[in-house]
């Protein structure tokens, strides 16, 4: 490194530049660690972001001429695409409603399954271990175009494996993604197809965290197996529950393309029964060609997001054994 | 500027100059720039029969005409084309010089009068019009009067029938004028034999069920100014009752996205379908050769129109280009030509809509999968006497309420067509 | 009599090792059946794939897909180019990845948990939403058609700096300050230090975000105009007509696709596993 020597008026000590960056270096690096993250962050989010916000106060109106550089003709509306959408859309509240119970599908169906999987994987006498791993992980590097089709086949109401092998139990299977009261169930069973075993990962290792003697421990004191989970192996699991809980809510109100590929978009199910609120930010946004309105959409969802998280987070700090 | 804006004239006295010239004795040629100009021109498509089609025409026609403009052809699958084409247009950046535009997916760009990224082909276009079957070359892009797209395939419904089912059941299958007879005299000896007369789709086309049939039968969606004119006579609700009816009694098979397997197994024995379908069976059911015939549509009432168009892609140019003069000279050799059209017709099966081709003995061949029948015979005839379907800029949106507010409640929850009707036409205000 | 109570409490019953096998069994079926019959499919003509019963093997094997997929279009090219932006991307993506999560993890500094609030805020913004801003963007920048669109907006990813940071902050702190007594600059020790140790993390940063380039969509899809520029996903999506549909195509072609990720993922298994689960214990 070269020693850049400058004087100031006054001072006439020499300040050297070597010096002082073997001073305070270590008060500078991180934030030229972090310069990359703050560039991005503030090129490609921030200002996005900001564009995206100016745009939910205003309405589409068609495009502008090419002579005028592209772009859209817009006009301001205020508040009126967040009141329309608060007030009176249907469809936004049912997508909604959509992202709450599939969220409600992780919380009661997925978690509980893939820490039974954990479990189960986590168990001495195991056998395909590496086997298992490659196949829990498996679902969730295919690609989704593939799981979308594949799934198509598997709830098809005539053709389908699903009716097929209940048609080998004798009974009549129902019409799965076209039946109103089946494509949230469906949609729940195709996310823990994708999400069980990569779930089931982050708990094997928190599993694999609890103190063996601990749990010896309470057991030559007389406790039983179902005590010892419940008061050790349960606390002990906890960070992996702050982790699964929180990326499975963002993920529940964030949900688009397995929808969008098993429901073949724009058909979103009977009785909009499978519209997410994704989806209906990129109907009105890209086929609607209402910009603003779609804006409109992502800021609320962001924000009921950021709420769900919270309070999670809130619970799971009140939660200390 | 001035030099590209020709008057339809000067291309006439162009074409028969350049005629003599290329030696391309029924081929006029329009005008592009200066040969010693390089030129290139993009289009984006979403089909790749089409896109290889166009290609053929480069190849086999083009090149020869105009050595100097070249074609980038970018293909895209139909539902991610719309939000790529949006963010074009969006930016003003990379727009091409022409779209492959599907009907449904022209509404929504030109909602807004004066604002419309479509470049208005009226001038172009010119006597052209006249060798058209407007019903089917234009209609389906025309909005506000102004013509956005050029469509090359004549598509009326036609009804296809299992003729081996029908003798052996003894049915007269040609006999029945109205879609009352139809069903009584087809339907009933086959749906006592234990199958269904015909196929109903519920999948995501579902509203095009109502749609096709309320065409057929002289309704339509909507007035062409903008008013939703569903309701205006009962129509609609005649024909969504009649369907839901014949669907309960099992006259009716419900299906998705499984229509060959349904097909091939028998499942059903009749089908209305436009042209386009027949090269489908051809692909997806090879082996039903010699077991299907065609015949016209049944009539919802005497003074309905023989048929009605249904579907077609058509080619429109950019209000961004720069190069609008070429693209229509490309749109019109593919579509407003003998060689161009007759192309398409040996590559997709489909019946031009270039009527000065429409006698040729190419178009009127027999087909050994319907028997020995001539489907251009039939499609032309159909093709004289077809409505023209009115478009809205909001097609599309009414479509997809359709199939959510009325075509889910009627069909799987037993509502009421009128109620739901009026529910959807009041979503329908809402949204637009 | 202590004992055998002993035992069972261990969990070694005879019941309890077989269902717990046949659970991780049934799991491995019902997880690999749909990619199983993925790779079969590609195997299959147009017509077998729609028939009844459903079976494993094609009913007449064909390489007819594949065929379709190497004269008819332009995989190989599309491999390449995807293979091409996904190792740039991931290569960059770990590396200021660890950066920032070396930052957050063992330096004190002012806003740092601002900072970190803005790490957590950018997984709750739809992309959706910033889709049209980006790409007009990309249209000032002049990087519409050009890999930088993909390369730099998604390259440093707020969940891998998340990651980073629970891993970097197992890096006992004493290493570093014995380091800087014997003089060691602060990227010298972020080099020689903490890259090194925390191995296992980078291997999975780098195959999730391998893994996300590989299967995105919708963004390559909006700013990549040129076909001959297509990513795997983009070109494979093309085969999907409204008039033509060739499904066996999409079938072999997703399953070369999913080829080096899998290959990956065996290689690195263990430090995969290892990495991705630490982050969460420290949640």
């Amino acid at each position: 490194m070269s020693a850049h020597t400058l004087t100031t008026g006054e001072n006439t000590q020499p300040f050297s530049l070597a010096d002082w960056w073997s001073r305070n270096q270590r008060k500078v690096i991180p934030y030229i660690f972090l310069a990359p993250f703050l560039l991005s962050f503030a090129v490609f989010t921030v200002y996005p972001a900001g564009v995206a916000l100016f745009l939910s106060f205003q309405r589409t109106r068609g495009f502008q001429q090419a002579e005028a550089g592209g772009g859209v003709v817009l006009e301001y509306k205020g508040w009126a695409n967040y009141e329309r959408l608060l007030t009176k859309d249907k469809r936004f509240r049912e997508a909604m409603i959509n992202g709450a119970e599939f969220w409600l599908g992780t919380l009661l169906v997925q978690m509980p399954l893939a820490l039974a999987v954990a479990l189960a994987l986590n168990s001495p006498n195991i056998r395909f271990r590496v086997l298992g791993r490659l196949a829990f992980f498996a679902p969730y590097i295919t690609s989704a175009v593939v799981v979308g089709w594949i799934f198509r086949f598997v709830y098809d109401q005539n053709f389908g494996w699903m009716n097929s092998a209940l048609a080998q139990l004798g009974i009549e299977g129902p019409a799965w993604i076209r039946d109103v009261n089946f494509v949230m169930p469906s949609l729940i069973i195709l996310g823990l197809w994708t999400w069980v075993g990569f779930n089931s990962l982050f708990f094997l290792a928190g599993l694999q965290n609890v103190p063996d003697d601990l749990k010896e421990a309470a057991r030559i004191d007389g406790a039983s197996t179902i005590r010892v989970f419940w008061h050790i192996t349960i606390p002990f699991l906890r960070p992996v529950f702050v982790f699964v809980v929180v990326t499975g809510g963002i993920g529940s109100f964030s949900l688009f393309s397995q929808p969008y590929l098993l429901l073949d978009f724009p058909n979103t199910g009977p009785f909009d029964s499978g519209l997410f609120p994704l989806m209906y930010l990129y109907d009105m946004g890209f086929l609607n060609i209402r910009m603003g309105y779609a804006s409109a959409i992502g800021y609320i969802l962001t924000v009921v997001i950021l709420i769900i998280t919270g309070m999670q987070l809130l619970l799971f700090r009140l939660w200390k054994v | 500027m001035s030099e590209k804006k020709l008057s339809r004239r000067d291309f006439l006295k162009a074409a028969s100059t350049a005629l003599a010239a290329s030696g391309f004795a029924a081929l006029p040629v329009g005008v592009v720039r200066a040969q010693d100009e390089e030129i290139n021109l993009v289009l984006w498509g979403f089909a790749s029969n089409r896109v290889e089609w166009m290609q053929n025409v480069v190849d086999e026609i083009w090149s020869d005409m105009h050595p100097n403009v070249g074609f980038t052809f970018e293909q895209t699958p139909y539902w991610d084309l719309w939000p790529k084409l949006t963010a074009a247009f969006v930016g003003g950046a990379g727009i091409p010089d022409m779209v492959d535009i599907e009907i449904n997916q022209t509404g929504q760009y030109v909602r807004e009068p004066g604002n419309e990224p479509f470049a208005a082909m009226n001038d172009l276009l010119g006597e052209d019009l006249d060798s058209l079957s407007i019903p089917s070359a234009t209609a389906p892009w025309t909005v506000r009067g102004n013509i956005y797209g050029v469509g090359n395939e004549v598509n009326p419904l036609l009804m296809l029938y299992r003729v081996d089912v029908m003798e052996e059941l003894g049915v007269d299958a040609e006999a029945p004028v109205s879609w009352e007879d139809w069903i009584e005299q087809v339907g009933g000896p086959v749906h006592d034999s234990g199958t269904a007369l015909a196929e109903f789709d519920r999948g995501a086309g579902s509203w095009r069920e109502l749609n096709n049939v309320l065409n057929a039968a002289g309704g339509q969606f909507f007035d062409g100014d903008g008013n939703v004119t569903v309701l205006d006579d009962d129509l609609a609700v005649d024909i969504l009752n009649w369907q839901k009816a014949n669907v309960d009694s099992g006259m009716f098979l419900v299906s998705d996205a499984d229509i060959w397997g349904l097909m091939g197994d028998s499942a059903f024995v009749s089908k209305y379908a436009a042209p386009w379908l027949q090269g489908f069976m051809k692909q997806n059911v090879p082996d039903m050769e010699g077991q299907w015939r065609m015949r016209h549509l049944p009539k919802w009432s005497p003074d309905s129109p023989k048929t009605s168009p249904y579907g077609g892609t058509g080619m429109g140019i950019t209000a961004a280009s720069e190069n609008k003069p070429e693209s229509y000279e490309f749109i019109r050799v593919c579509n407003i030509t003998a060689e161009g059209s007759l192309l398409a017709f040996r590559r997709m099966n489909l019946f031009p809509s270039y009527t000065p081709v429409w006698d040729s003995e190419e178009l009127l061949r027999s087909d050994d999968y319907f028997g020995g029948q001539i489907p251009g015979q039939y499609i032309a005839e159909a093709a004289a006497e077809m409505a023209v379907v009115n478009v809205d800029p909001y097609w599309g949106l009414f479509g997809d309420i359709v199939n959510r507010l009325v075509m889910d409640p009627v069909f799987d929850a037993d509502a009421d067509p009128r109620a739901a009707l009026e529910e959807a036409i009041e979503e329908f205000e809402f949204s637009k | 009599m202590f004992k055998s109570e002993r035992k069972s409490a261990m969990g070694a019953s005879r019941v309890n090792i077989l269902s717990m096998n046949t659970i991780v069994l049934v799991g491995v079926l019902l997880c690999a059946i749909p990619f199983v019959y993925m790779i079969s499919a590609s195997f299959r003509r147009e017509g077998d794939l729609y028939k009844l019963p459903v079976t494993v093997y094609p009913r007449e094997w064909t390489m007819h897909n594949f065929h379709t997929l190497f004269d008819k279009t332009e995989y190989v090219r599309w491999y390449g180019n995807t293979i091409f932006t996904a190792s740039i991307r991931t290569v960059l993506g770990v590396y200021l990845a660890a950066l920032a999560g070396a930052a957050f993890a063992k330096y004190e500094f002012r806003f740092k948990r601002f900072f970190f609030f803005l790490v957590l805020a950018t997984l709750t913004l739809p992309f959706h939403m910033l889709l049209i801003p980006l790409f007009l963007l990309m249209r000032d920048f002049g990087w519409v058609d050009n890999y930088l669109a993909i390369i730099v907006p998604g390259m440093v990813n707020a969940f891998n700096i998340f990651l980073m940071r629970q891993y970097i902050e197992a890096v006992p702190g004493e290493l570093m300050d014995a380091a800087r007594i014997d003089g060691a600059s602060e990227i010298g020790m972020f080099h020689r230090i903490i890259l090194p140790l925390v191995r296992p993390a980078l291997g999975v940063v780098g195959i999730l975000t391998f893994v996300w380039t590989w299967n995105d969509f919708l963004w390559p899809l909006v700013v990549l105009h040129d076909d001959a520029k297509y990513l795997l996903s983009n070109g494979i999506a093309t085969m999907d007509g409204p008039y033509e549909v060739e499904t066996g195509a999409i079938m072999a072609g997703s399953f070369l696709a999913t080829l080096p990720i899998i290959i990956i993922f065996i290689l690195m298994q263990r430090q995969i596993i290892a990495g991705l689960t630490q982050g969460a214990i420290r949640g």
